[in-house]
């Protein structure tokens, strides 16, 4: 009978044995996986370089902004009432 | 006495001449920095500001000049639509009446807008071309031969104050209404006036395209300088006897 509890005895403290053992390595297993982490820098906003007003690139961009109006389309109104004549 | 008369038109015309002169030149940045033996950045960009100043004042003027006349034309308007009324009122039905009535309004209100366009279009360009000027000039202070860029601004400054003198004459024209004969040829009676303001504005938009062809030469006659962009003011600069490469 005794030995029967000596054997259970031991049982549980070979399982609690195991169980520190798994607890220790789950441990050292987060700490590793949290030390091998390098912390994000924060994204530093892409500097706009903007050209100088009189470079040739902002000279292009400002021409490109030249708009002439059809002047077929300005007629459309009239030549409306026109054809209701 | 004959002398003394042909002396005095010839001196009138020369300042009439003077004053168109005055009013449709452009002031230009090389024009004045050119005499001066250095400039530095500050004084650069001082002179630069000055012309900007100057081309907004002209623009200003220009503008109020042209608003001037349109105050004046609006009661010579608003008297031809009357006697358009009274030629229609015997010869086509009322409501054919109020479509013509509707269409000379149009007419004179489209040539007020697209020269308004015209005249923010030719506005736009001229700044364009200062900038275009300023680089130039910067190539030039570093010894870069700016000689086709040169030539094409100033091709380009005679297609703008050739635009813009065009669209002052159009801005200025008052459309008559057109000849009434009978109910059946209304149609083509008011498409002669039609016809005669799209072949008005035609002319002055190819004008205002032609400014634009000039100052996109220019700008690309700059950009053939080798590094162009990376050019600035030097800090001593002989102005006059700057060597072209």
């Amino acid at each position: 009978m005794e030995q029967k509890i000596e054997t259970k005895k031991g049982a549980i403290s070979t399982l609690i044995l195991v169980l520190i053992v798994i607890v220790i390595l789950v441990g050292v297993w987060y700490w590793w996986t949290k030390r091998g982490v390098t912390p994000v820098s924060p994204v530093k906003p892409v500097e706009k370089v903007t050209p100088k007003e009189d470079s040739v690139t902002a000279i292009n961009q400002d021409l490109d902004k030249v708009e002439i109006l059809d002047l077929d389309r300005q007629f459309q109104e009239i030549d409306q009432d026109l054809n209701s004549l | 006495m004959k002398k003394v008369v042909f002396f005095l038109i010839a001196l009138a015309i020369l300042g009439l001449g003077i004053i168109a002169f005055a009013q449709t030149t452009t002031p230009r940045l090389w024009e004045r920095i050119r005499e001066r033996p250095r400039i530095s950045t500050q004084e650069f960009q001082q002179n630069r500001e000055e012309i900007q100043k100057l081309i907004e004042q002209n623009r200003i003027e220009f503008r109020n000049q042209i608003k001037a006349k349109r105050e004046e034309m609006k009661a010579k308007i608003d008297a031809l639509k009357e006697q358009l009324r009274e030629r229609m009122k015997a010869k086509i039905s009322e409501k054919k009446q109020k479509i013509v009535e509707r269409i000379y309004e149009r007419i004179n209100a489209l040539n007020e807008r697209l020269t308004d366009h015209y005249m923010d279009v030719l506005d736009h360009l001229e700044k364009v071309l200062e900038r275009i000027e300023s680089r130039m000039a910067k190539a030039k202070l570093n010894g870069r031969d700016v000689t086709q860029v040169e030539a094409a601004i100033e091709k380009a400054h005679q297609a703008i104050n050739a635009a813009r003198e065009a669209v002052k004459a159009q801005a200025e024209k008052v459309y008559e209404p057109p000849e009434i004969t009978t109910e059946e040829n209304l149609k083509l009676d008011v498409g002669k006036l039609r016809k005669q303001l799209h072949d008005d504005l035609k002319a002055v938009e190819k004008l205002v395209k032609d400014a634009r062809d000039a100052v996109r030469q220019a700008a690309v006659a700059l950009a053939q300088i080798p590094k162009v962009d990376e050019l600035e003011v030097p800090t001593t600069t002989e102005t006059t006897t700057q060597p072209t490469q």
